[in-house]
């Protein structure tokens, strides 16, 4: 039980696939233009992250060393593609505002380099910590990314207007704003964990 | 060549599996994908026309003069049996992207509304081209005339966008005598 905490608490601060690994960054940079947006992205990426995490290491007694990386592949593009036909027929209006970046899960790096690097070598128990760990990860970097973006660029959170006098600069909407958002957070967990290890 | 037949099996039923799972998921996924499209787009057309009850579409559409616009369908909207205006989907080429958009005419042949369906302009300056104060110029106009800085006035900063969207929007004037 408390190897599951320790793999669970990794993947969120530790070794955080946006804000530490910074592999996989395409998806977030792109889609992180609203809160709405960031999360269901979160939630999509999830899905896909703690069920290949799953089926690989449940799998791994069958999978042949030298054909892994086929069938890696075959598992995450499965759960892709579930995810890409359920979410376009109950949520037909995300569907439109993620569009491309959901299909693109199937070739996105933390996944693929999870079930390379932990679930192939880790237990069914580990590897569910480890999804899980890593997708709570992901989905608080995405969403402060943005948040601080919607906040900044139209103003808004949630589609709430929250300070009336507030004049948004249109560029956090945009490409540039989120490369200082996400360097902005990078700094920001980089300064508090050294104050932590500093103690 | 044991391990061959091993790789290939496993693959084999690995493929299997996940083929399996996935005509599950589309077989319940597939219908209600295709109601919303239907939906979606019957939405569309009665916030265009709030006065159709339904909508026909013509099977046979009018070539654009203008090589850079295209006229892609047309809606008849129908309130019982009596017309009360036409939809026009048409699409045009503005400063970035391709810019599709929905146009509706009463049966006097005026504009009544104008919506832009999708584009990808430049942010802040082309796609302000999507806002009622632009599009509420042209509503009332019917002779294809219009030129921008003469009779509608383009958005600022962004004159090439604008200019598209008045390309279209002569072209479905040109064509109304249906």
């Amino acid at each position: 039980m408390k190897e599951f905490f320790k793999y669970l608490i990794n993947g969120i601060f530790k070794e955080n696939p946006v804000l530490v690994l910074m592999i996989g960054l395409c998806s977030v940079l792109a889609v992180s233009t609203t809160v709405e947006n960031a999360i269901g992205m979160g939630l999509a990426f999830s899905f896909v992250m703690i069920f290949s995490n799953l089926f690989v290491s449940s799998l791994r007694p069958i999978i042949p060393n030298n054909i892994r990386i086929p069938i890696f592949i075959v598992v995450i593009a499965t759960f892709t593609t579930i995810v890409d036909l359920i979410i376009s027929a109950y949520f037909p209006e995300l569907y439109k505002a993620l569009g491309i970046f959901i299909p693109l899960i199937v070739v996105n790096c933390i996944i693929i380099g999870r079930a390379e690097g932990f679930a192939y070598k880790h237990n069914v128990v580990e590897s569910l910590a480890d999804g899980v760990g890593i997708s709570i990860g992901y989905i608080w970097a995405i969403v402060a990314l943005g948040l601080i973006r919607e906040f900044l660029g139209s103003g808004t959170v949630l589609d709430k207007v929250i300070i009336q006098s507030f004049n948004p600069a249109k560029v956090f909407s945009m490409p540039p704003g989120a490369f200082w958002g996400i360097a902005l957070l990078m700094g920001i967990l980089k300064w508090v964990q050294q104050k932590i290890s500093r103690r | 060549m044991k391990n061959l037949l091993r790789y290939g099996l496993t693959l084999m039923l690995i493929c299997g599996i996940a083929a399996g799972v996935l005509a599950f998921t589309y077989e319940r996924t597939q219908k209600i994908i295709a109601l919303n499209k239907i939906r979606e787009k019957e939405n569309l057309l009665k916030e265009m026309l709030p006065k159709a009850t339904k909508f026909v579409m013509l099977s046979n559409t009018p070539k654009a003069n203008d090589s850079s616009v295209k006229i892609h369908e047309i809606y008849v909207g129908k309130n019982i049996e009596s017309i009360v205006g036409t939809v026009w989907e048409v699409s045009t080429y503005g400063y970035s992207s391709e810019i599709f958009l929905l146009v509706a005419l009463s049966t006097d042949k005026k504009i009544e509304k104008i919506k832009i369906l999708s584009q990808q302009e430049t942010p802040g300056l082309g796609t302000e081209i999507t806002k009622r104060d632009f599009l509420d110029q042209f509503i009332g106009k019917n002779t294809p005339n219009l030129e921008v800085n003469k009779n509608i006035m383009p958005v600022s900063g962004a004159t090439i966008s604008s200019s598209a969207v008045v390309r279209a929007i002569n072209e479905v004037l040109r064509h109304n005598g249906l």
